[in-house]
């Protein structure tokens, strides 16, 4: 069953198409990443499924229920982090957590715990106002959490944390596996892979692939290939960038890291292109195909 | 909910700078009000010979009140101020996302914003008018007079007026701006509306003139009326015009 489904979902500003014809369908208990470099639509999407934009064409549903723009009343069942979270900055954390909890009429036992997990514990008596970018994205998760709603949809939640904090957030979400529906937007392709089941990639507004995480992966052919030989570097470069079973590559001073458009080909074209340069083999190694190595595929139209 | 979000609006008021500015500003005056009208003519008795006589008469209990006529529009420019960026600036600041994304509507974050703020500036007001009466009674041994509910509820219907545009205005901006132009805009052009001498009985600028005429026996309860009702309609077709507009924009 989708908890969240769009159908042909699209908005346009001025002359600019943010999202254009979107369907995605976010299956009940799954942490769904939605994936798009920035300024694919990723925001406008989820700001247009929380009420705060009017598409302009297509519908979306939430638990089987279109949703008509003005009507709120579905948000209680969804708990919401914006991109940039704001708040009241002469509250202190916790006065914020309890104002959300009577918001939504629902106890406060469980803002005790949340400020726990999300590390806020010892600054929840400080005002809101001194909080550090990476405390109000905490912040934000736990009030996006005080309901114990059946979905969330966040928006970047980990883009403001470092990495200790990052592993801390990504880890209760991952916690929450099943419990709830998460639905998250992220440009950051390995909090994706780490912590979801299923994902879609935008790019432009349009939707290039949605899956399961082994679904989309097993799109992308082979993997890339790591290369390593002992000399005649710029005239293996030149061969590469002309060879049509080539996607990308790239060269760091020690290895060639080359994407292959086909991997069959590659797999062929790389020993005859050694042979034909006379260059010898360091190192040959062909990785499974990444979230990454898809993402870049799939935006670049190949 | 409603309550709840209501009593976040209460509490806010008092936690941050528009309680002072507000409560200030008109407590200020309020207090200035008879002491300027018992003592302002003797200061000016004590100014050197300038060449010219000026006649200075005896000061009286309505003078007082004729102050309060002219200092309750410095007091509605902090109104203005006050209450200017109320709903836009939580727009632009992004903290209305997570308030309406716990299920506050649109129609009680906006109408208890109105709600707030009305109950703030009646409190204010109310505190000026006390202010004013209890001066006046301290200094000149009386403070009452026959027209004096109707100066005072003629004013207060103005300044609800002029907050009603300023709130209307801040839920359909993006910016405080807006709200200012409407607040300034009334009070400022609302005056000259006393120019059109046929209609000028029935428009809400005859709010700000009718006091005087009041003083000065010149007026009666009943040319309160018209003026009275205008501006109470005009109000209300304001913020049910803002708050259809503030359901359906999109932020």
């Amino acid at each position: 069953m989708s908890v969240i489904r769009t159908n042909k979902l699209t908005k346009h500003f001025k002359n600019v198409t943010a999202v254009n014809g979107l369907e995605i369908n976010v299956p009940k208990g799954s942490i769904y990443g939605f994936l798009g470099p920035n300024g694919a639509g990723k925001t406008t999407t989820i700001k247009m499924l929380t009420g705060f934009l009017k598409p302009d064409g297509g519908n979306f549903e939430i638990v089987g229920r279109k949703v008509d723009f003005g009507n709120t009343s579905y948000m209680k069942n969804i708990g919401f982090l914006p991109d940039v979270p704001s708040f009241y900055k002469y509250m202190t954390g916790i006065d914020f957590l309890n104002l959300c909890a009577h918001f939504q009429k629902c106890s406060t036992d469980a803002i005790a715990g949340l400020l726990y997990d999300t590390g806020l514990e010892k600054v929840k008596d400080r005002k809101i106002g001194a909080y550090s970018r990476g405390m109000k994205q905490r912040l934000g998760i736990a009030q996006a959490l005080v309901s114990d709603p059946a979905i969330l949809i966040l928006d970047e939640p980990v883009s403001a944390l470092d990495p200790m904090g990052r592993k801390s957030i990504l880890d209760m979400l991952v916690a929450l596996k099943g419990a709830k529906t998460i639905f998250f937007s992220t440009h950051i392709l390995s909090d994706v892979e780490r912590i979801c089941d299923h994902a879609a990639i935008i790019h432009e507004g349009k939707l290039l692939l949605e899956g399961t995480i082994s679904d989309i992966t097993g799109l992308g052919g082979s993997g890339r290939i790591i290369l390593s030989v002992d000399s005649e570097k710029d005239f293996l470069s030149s061969h590469l960038a002309d060879a049509p079973w080539v996607s990308e590559f790239n060269y760091d001073g020690n290895e060639y890291s080359i994407m292959p458009a086909d991997g069959a080909d590659a797999g062929k074209e790389i020993p005859i292109l050694l042979t034909h340069t006379g260059v010898s083999i360091i190192k040959y190694e062909q990785a499974e195909p990444t979230l990454e190595d898809i993402f870049v595929k799939a935006v670049n139209g190949k | 909910m409603r309550l709840s979000f209501y009593k976040k609006e209460f509490i806010e008021f008092f936690r941050t700078y528009r309680f002072y500015v507000l409560f200030g500003v008109f407590a200020f005056f309020g207090i200035l009000n008879a002491p300027t009208a018992r003592y302002l003519p003797e200061l000016m008795k004590a100014i050197p010979d300038i060449g010219f006589k000026i006649e200075i008469p005896t000061p009286t209990m309505t003078d007082s009140y004729v102050q309060f006529i002219s200092n309750v529009t410095n007091s509605f420019f902090a109104l203005i101020i006050v209450f200017m960026g109320s709903i836009s600036t939580e727009i632009k600041k992004g903290t209305i996302y997570l308030v309406l994304s716990k299920g506050v509507s649109r129609f009680d974050f906006y109408y208890s914003k109105l709600l707030n703020a009305f109950v703030m500036y009646t409190a204010a007001y109310a505190g000026y008018t006390i202010l004013t009466i209890a001066g006046t009674w301290i200094l000149f041994g009386s403070w009452h007079f026959d027209g004096l509910i109707l100066l005072i509820l003629s004013l207060y219907i103005f300044g609800l007026l002029l907050l009603s545009a300023v709130i209307s205005a801040s839920a359909t901006a993006k910016s405080a701006g807006p709200g200012a132009f409407a607040g300034f805009g009334f009070l400022i052009l609302l005056p000259l509306t006393e120019f059109f001498k046929g209609a000028a009985q029935y428009l809400p600028g005859r709010l700000l003139s009718l006091p005087v005429n009041l003083i000065s026996n010149n007026a009666a309860g009943i040319d309160l009326i018209w003026p009275a009702l205008v501006s109470v309609s005009l109000s209300a077709a304001m913020i049910i015009a803002a708050s259809i507009r503030f359901r359906k924009r999109e932020l």
